[in-house]
């Protein structure tokens, strides 16, 4: 399944980031380091495994430090929810 | 017998190594001979301002030196130091500052608590990082008023799962168990460590961590005002080589989300989290990460220590440790009786540091402090080969990100929408952590759409603190009730 910068970062609004630090995200540096706090990181996770229709498991959250980390996970896992159905 | 909290803390330290770093702040060393002089300056700038014995002193200061001046500074001269949290509401601290009976309030300039009333409160100091003006022409000794045993020698508060947070009050002797029976017995901290938590002084976990285990044992803390993000923290040990770390489990799971190959950890020996139950996943990840192990504990704000706690070499994921020495541990069913081992009950704690009664709140006092000292702490624990495991809560009560939470405050919220008729919130674990999970009945008129479901959160988040806000907001047509109509909110809880 393709999923663009531009969908997660238009999901980050939906979940409430702020919009100004969704707009200056840099993909490949971890969100922590670019505003987002801790209760931000594990929002857009549900609002990811809601819109996408996928699991986030405990450790896989841990892993998935960037914009590029998720974009990664969603294609990958996006895809084989979709061909398994 | 009589004595004083900060002479406890403070005086085997100026006795023997008054050079000793006590505080860093920034590009500042605070010494054990200026933390003393400083703390003497503030008593007596409290007795010009004729603050007497059993007086109560709000403090309302970031981490940085001016707290433990107005901490010690207090307790020298026999007054009550009161901290709280420093992002209230004015509402909040005038229910706090009369419900404490404060006489003083220490706050920073243009800060919330400046515009609340209470009608006792005298007197007004305006504290920088150094403490207020005028501290340095005060004499920088005084004579230390001894107080009685079970004279209140600290208040701190502690949310309630309905109404107002409780005072919890604490005896003289209580603040040096921290160090006393578990800093130093059963972690091992000395002299030659350097501290640093992640928990702000005025709650008690950071107080005990950041202040008084490292007083109590003649270490150095670390002070940093505000909250750190995971960024924070690796600067702060590059820059400052502390040796033991506290934290709660969000943290260590941001600081893994956070860890990259600049990371300086390499001075830090030990590492201990509380103030919610690590899950074994962080456990793990984080001793995959940095090789070493990370110990949990259960710690109370009526206990002001950690009764149960890991020792270093000796964790095991998943526990939350073993009794320390000095307590007395039992679990309990629901009608009081002694469980066996592997069974689950209601954690009871008993020791010298337990708090005996909330301040002013006998209702509160007589459901949690029974019969021959014993503390009911709401936790759900079980006991394996003397080991002890985490189950949850008895009350409603969430913690998240190592802060309590009232389900009802974020329901009452909720709430106040426009759309919202009823809802019921609880914990479910996400990541390996409690999160907020929101189950809301609409008006016939709305529906219940991803975008509604993200103005709600904003709801809330424009009125409460952001670790009060649901993680996920899911619309149901009625909620789980008892035939007395109580939510049953484990039946929430349950499903995924």
């Amino acid at each position: 399944m393709s999923v663009t910068v531009q969908n997660l970062k238009s999901l980050m609004i939906e979940a409430g980031i702020d919009v100004d630090v969704v707009k200056a995200l840099d993909p490949a540096v971890p969100l922590l380091k670019q505003g987002f706090d801790s209760f931000d990181l594990p929002a857009f996770s549900a609002a990811v495994e809601s819109r996408y229709d996928i699991t986030i498991s405990d450790r896989d959250v841990l892993g998935l430090r960037t914009l590029d980390d998720f974009m990664t996970f969603v294609s990958k896992h996006a895809v084989s929810a979709f061909a398994e159905r | 017998m009589s004595r004083n909290s900060a002479c406890d803390l403070l005086r085997s330290n100026l006795d023997r190594h008054p050079g000793k770093a006590a505080c860093l702040f920034e590009n500042v060393v605070v010494d054990y001979a200026g933390l003393w002089a400083d703390s003497c300056r503030f008593g007596n700038l409290l007795r010009q301002h004729g603050v007497k014995r059993g007086e109560r002193v709000l403090i309302v200061l970031p981490d940085t030196p001016a707290f433990p001046f107005a901490f010690f500074g207090s307790l020298l001269i026999g007054a009550c130091p009161v901290p709280v949290n420093t992002s209230l509401t004015v509402a909040e601290y005038s229910f706090l500052l009369e419900d404490s009976g404060a006489v003083v309030r220490i706050c920073p300039s243009g800060h919330a608590v400046l515009a609340a009333e209470a009608p006792g409160l005298r007197v007004t100091l305006l504290c920088d990082a150094f403490g207020p003006p005028g501290l340095s022409g005060m004499a920088p000794a005084l004579e230390p008023c001894m107080v009685g045993d079970d004279d209140v020698a600290l208040i701190l508060y502690s949310s309630g799962s309905t109404g107002q947070p409780k005072g919890v009050p604490h005896r003289p002797a209580a603040l040096s168990a921290g160090a006393g029976l578990w800093g130093g017995p059963v972690l091992g901290l000395s002299d030659t460590d350097v501290v640093l938590s992640s928990s702000k002084l005025f709650f008690s976990y950071g107080l005990i961590a950041n202040l008084l285990l490292p007083m109590g044992v003649g270490a150095t803390t670390i002070l940093h005002p505000g909250r750190p993000t995971p960024h924070d923290l690796f600067a702060l040990i590059a820059r400052h080589r502390p040796t033991v770390f506290f934290g709660v489990p969000t943290t260590y799971g941001q600081m893994i989300q956070s860890y990259d190959a600049t990371a300086r950890i390499d001075s830090l020996r030990l590492f201990f989290s509380c103030g919610e139950a690590l899950p074994e996943i962080i456990y793990s990840e984080w001793r995959a990460l940095t090789g070493i192990e990370l110990l949990d504990g259960i710690g109370s704000t009526e206990v002001l220590n950690s009764p149960i706690s890991n020792r270093p070499r000796r964790s095991l994921a998943g526990s939350c440790g073993e009794v320390v020495p000095g307590y007395d541990i039992r679990i309990v069913d629901d009608d009081g009786a002694d469980v066996s081992d592997g069974a689950v009950g209601h954690l009871l704690v008993r020791g010298d540091s337990v708090c005996r009664g909330y301040w002013n709140r006998q209702d509160a006092t007589a459901k949690t402090m029974l019969a021959d000292g014993w503390l009911r702490t709401g936790d759900v624990v079980e006991r394996r080969d003397g080991r002890y495991f985490h189950h949850g809560r008895s009350d409603d009560m969430m913690k998240i990100g190592g802060m309590w939470v009232p389900p009802n405050r974020v329901e009452e919220t909720l709430r106040g929408h426009r759309a919202v008729v009823d809802c019921a919130v609880v914990a479910r674990s996400s990541g390996g952590l409690d999160r907020i999970y929101a189950f809301v009945i609409l008006r016939t008129d709305s529906v219940g759409t991803s975008a509604l479901g993200q103005e709600l959160r904003r709801h809330v988040l424009g009125r409460l603190p952001n670790y009060m806000c649901p993680l996920k907001i899911e619309f149901v047509t009625e909620l789980p009730r008892t035939t007395t109509g109580k939510v049953q909110r484990f039946k929430l809880r349950g499903g995924q």
